[in-house]
């Protein structure tokens, strides 16, 4: 890159606030006192399913919606009461929502030309843009005349050229096809670290929050269920509903039938099963969840070893670099085993032991609330 | 790309062989009677000269009137664009079927006969003392046009995705920046589409000012009509022709500067991208647009419901507000034969003309989308003419050639003239439920060894049969409500709304009022039938074709 991109400090994004955020779309009730605070320079992902509020929260946050009640303050300032054009906040649309009957050049330059920026400095700023974004060259064309890709691209650098506090992006990669995806995921994550500009963005797609995110919220039924980097997320799951979200889940219903010294017992249909934990505030009926990746497998049956099981194969997938392995165990239960490289020397239909550690067993309470 | 017609090509004849005989040799002995210094017809001798045109050129009286029609033309386009566009980008901005619902409210004047409504303002405008005025010629002109203006305009905005004004203040455009800069552009084609469209119709406004206008108030079209009434066909073919040209011109330019592209933005009101789940937000603009709205649709409704309270005066003289209740001037007209005998000839004739334009429309669309022919789409056009050309004109050729045919006052007559007028509709819309469903569900059947007429009989018939029925009641109803060609092809025979006119113009009762009444409520029937059958249609092209999704 240029120049023009390393200008940008680390760290001059600003602070996000919300504060108390309720919406209703009638009696539907689609952000429930929402709150949290993200810090300058972070790239947040707002990361759930269709209907979990994700986008009324984004749209909120740049003033396309007026919320029912909370506040939104960006560096402390509330502009919960602002139009979206007195934000200075850049929102990159899901459709891109380029306007037609302009070339590239001047969708980028419109927000320059509403703030009566001087002709040769629009001309120089929507170049760097362009370059930003890969498109030098592009300022002639019309939107139309553009590939999916190049049409994102557009909107970003148009987004970014009046150099707000912020950037909104909602879903931009959705219409995109995964290969693009991927690459343009890397080429943001590496934009906003460049440029420290706080990022908040919407997605479903939990490998794209993953490539991208410093801090990635869950959300569900309008709330935020858990708000952490992306490894803290997989590793621990505040909830059974996260830890399902977040990466592929292999779960069993069971009894805590006895926690002493953080070593946790569980009783289920597959027999007694060790977990290790820090604290031992667990009882009743909870549900067992493992990593796809926690799981070995050998072959043959089972021995009395603490949490080895047995089960029969269903299907064996190779990748290439990593495998996969379906197992059905003893009680119906359905798995999954991943790794890395070769399977090992099992078959179809054949028998296997399945057999993990004690610290990769996560307990989640049925309720999915809590531990 | 090379073209090679195939069987389905044979097809268009029939309706080529009809618009020759009604369209094209009627026209072109107008054409010829404008070079004929006396006006007459001969085929074997014809006779050019520009005697009809140099006088068109030297008397003032011509001047004057072209002058007047086109001063007329350009206040009602005006008024009715300032008038449509803050209804329609308030109506476009409404979410989910709000829209489309005030839309089929702001088209029902356009489905009440045009006499009805001029009827309701001929009762209107005395109470303003407007009547017999250029400002009531221009107000019942506009009341006629607002509907063409509002679905024009309605279907272009409802294309522009909020998304777009949302985008441009995230980038620090204020309410009115965004409009602007972007909404308004992005509308410019459906403006231009909706300006052209409205000033062609204007020129060609015979009735309106004919009624509302008074005596005095000469159009281009009341003019022909005057001369053709004293047998002049000299002046008249002469004016008319400059009328033909001053629109196909009109026309040609308007396809030259806009394009194909453009137009194309009209029909479609897609609403593809329409991010409509949002509620309406409340902003300036949106007030505006519905304070306008809410005049323009008492505008446009008031009209109508004056004239059914009307139909239910006691007395026997029309005033307003209506005194009593009673439905003797209902009774009234079932006790006249006169109305009685025009009400069932326009049945017969609305009724035929229904079965004729709507299997010919079938037949010339096969020919149009699959025979494959060269000129295909200039052979298109053609059959989308009569629809352009000023209804005087269709009228005064017709006559001209029932005259000698001695069709005139005869229900083939009638039939062939209103044919004429719903055909383009009739071929357009089986055109586009034929290309909607493609050829593919036909191929299937063939290929399970249905031949090629039993495949389209068993497949591509059964698909578009609510298309044709569609086109079917459209074709009937521009028969019914039809008055000009009517007035023209009669002597004696009159159909309703030629009846009606002939009301208007000497005794007016309120018998007339009943009638109205009446009429629009077989229109809002039909209309009805119209809805149920039209989303039968969307039920059953959907998924077919692919870009229609």
């Amino acid at each position: 890159m240029d120049s023009s991109t390393s200008k940008a400090a680390p760290g001059r994004g600003s602070e996000l606030t919300i504060e108390n955020i309720t919406h209703r779309y009638g009696a539907l009730t689609v952000l429930d006192d929402v709150s949290t605070r993200i810090a300058g320079g972070e790239f947040l992902t707002l990361l759930g399913a269709s209907g979990s509020g994700k986008t009324t929260l984004l749209r909120i946050i740049g003033g396309l919606i007026a919320p029912a009640e909370g506040r939104i303050r960006v560096a402390g300032r509330d502009i919960t009461g602002l139009p979206p054009e007195r934000r200075d906040i850049g929102f990159v649309f899901q459709n891109y929502a380029l306007f037609p009957h302009m070339t590239v050049g001047e969708n980028v330059a419109f927000s320059l030309s509403v703030r009566s920026v001087s002709k040769e400095e629009t001309a120089q700023r929507v170049e760097e843009a362009l370059d930003l974004v890969g498109l030098k060259g592009f300022g002639g064309r019309y939107p139309g005349q553009m590939s999916g890709g190049q049409q994102q691209r557009v909107a970003l650098a148009r987004a970014l050229v009046f150099r707000p506090a912020m950037l909104l992006l909602d879903e931009p990669l959705g219409a995109l096809d995964r290969q693009l995806r991927q690459q343009l995921a890397v080429e943001l994550r590496s934009l906003q670290r460049r440029s420290g500009i706080t990022m908040i963005y919407v997605t479903h797609d939990q490998e794209e929050a993953f490539t991208m995110s410093t801090q990635v919220a869950v959300m569900a039924n309008g709330a935020i269920r858990q708000m952490a980097p992306p490894a803290d997320l997989y590793r621990s799951p505040n909830d059974l509903l996260v830890a399902r979200f977040v990466g592929d889940l292999n779960e069993v219903a069971g009894e805590v039938t006895d926690a002493a010294n953080g070593d946790v017992r569980v009783d289920g249909p597959l027999g007694p099963l060790m977990a290790r934990r820090g604290d031992s505030q667990v009882s009743g009926r909870i549900v067992c969840g493992l990593r796809p990746e926690h799981l070995r497998l050998r072959p043959g049956e089972p021995s009395s070893a603490v949490n080895e099981v047995g089960a029969t194969v269903r299907s064996v997938i190779f990748g290439g670099s990593w495998h996969r392995v379906d197992l059905e165990l003893a009680s119906g239960v359905v798995w999954r085993a991943e790794g890395r490289g070769e399977p090992p020397p099992i078959e179809e239909g054949g028998r296997v032991a399945v057999n993990f550690d004690a610290e990769r067993l996560m307990l989640f309470s049925e309720k999915g609330v809590g531990r | 790309m090379r073209y090679r017609p195939n069987r389905a090509a044979l097809l268009v004849l029939p309706g080529l062989l009809f618009l020759m005989a009604t369209f094209l040799f009627p026209l072109g002995g107008v054409l010829l009677r404008s070079f004929d210094p006396e006006g007459r017809l001969s085929f074997e001798a014809p006779r050019f000269a520009l005697a009809n045109y140099s006088e068109l050129l030297a008397d003032p009286l011509y001047r004057i009137i072209l002058q007047n029609t086109f001063a007329v033309a350009v206040a009602a386009t005006v008024a009715t664009l300032l008038l449509a566009y803050p209804v329609c980008f308030f109506m476009s901005r409404l979410p989910g079927r709000w829209g489309s619902a005030l839309l089929l409210l702001a088209l029902f004047p356009f489905w009440t006969s045009i006499l009805v409504r001029l009827f309701a303002f001929t009762q209107i405008l005395p109470q303003f003392g407007l009547m017999y005025t250029t400002t009531a010629t221009v107000i019942g002109m506009v009341y006629y046009l607002l509907p063409y203006m509002i679905a024009v305009l309605y279907a272009t905005m409802i294309g522009i995705d909020n998304e777009l004004i949302n985008a441009a203040r995230t980038l620090g455009a204020g309410m009115r920046q965004a409009l602007l800069r972007i909404f308004v552009p992005l509308t410019r084609p459906g403006v231009m589409v909706g300006t052209t469209m409205v000033f062609v119709i204007s020129l060609g406004f015979f009735l309106t000012p004919a009624i509302l206008g008074g005596g005095s108030d000469l159009t281009v079209s009341t003019y022909i009509q005057q001369q053709v009434n004293i047998a002049r066909w000299g002046s008249a073919s002469a004016m008319g022709t400059v009328l033909l040209v001053l629109t196909l011109v009109l026309f040609y330019g308007f396809n030259r500067f806009f394009g194909e592209d453009d137009m194309a933005v009209v029909g479609g009101g897609s609403q593809k991208g329409v991010s409509r789940t949002e509620r309406l937000r409340l902003s300036w603009p949106v007030g505006i647009g519905f304070l306008f709205t809410v005049a323009v649709f008492v505008f446009l409704l008031a009209p109508l419901v004056i004239v059914v309270l009307l139909s239910f005066t006691s007395t026997t003289y029309l005033t307003f507000p209506p005194k009593g209740f009673s439905g003797r001037w209902y009774a009234s007209f079932f006790a006249d034969p006169d109305w009685l005998a025009s009400a069932w000839l326009s049945l017969k004739v609305a009724a035929l003309t229904a079965l004729t334009a709507t299997v010919l429309g079938l037949l010339t669309a096969i020919g149009l989308v699959r025979g494959n022919l060269p000129f295909g789409r200039f052979m298109a056009a053609l059959f989308l003419a009569p629809l352009i050309v000023p209804v005087i004109l269709i009228a005064i050729a017709l006559f001209d050639i029932a005259n000698r045919l001695h069709l005139v006052d005869t229900v083939i007559g009638y039939v062939a003239g209103h044919t004429l007028l719903a055909l383009p509709v009739t071929v357009l819309i089986a055109s586009n439920a034929l290309r909607s469903m493609g050829t593919e569900l036909e191929q299937a059947a063939r290929t399970l060894g249905a031949s090629r007429v039993r495949a389209f009989l068993s497949v591509t018939a059964r698909m578009i049969a609510p298309s044709l029925a569609v086109a079917a009641i459209f074709a009937f109803v521009t028969s019914w409500d039809e008055p000009v060609v009517a007035l023209f092809l009669s002597t004696g025979r009159t159909t309703l709304p030629v009846h009606i006119f002939n009301h208007i113009q000497t005794e007016v009762t309120p018998a007339v009022a009943a009638v109205s009444t009446m009429l629009m409520a077989v229109v809002l029937i039909g209309g009805l039938a119209y809805a149920v059958l039209s989303a039968a249609r969307r039920r059953r092209l959907s998924g077919f074709g692919g870009n229609n999704g």
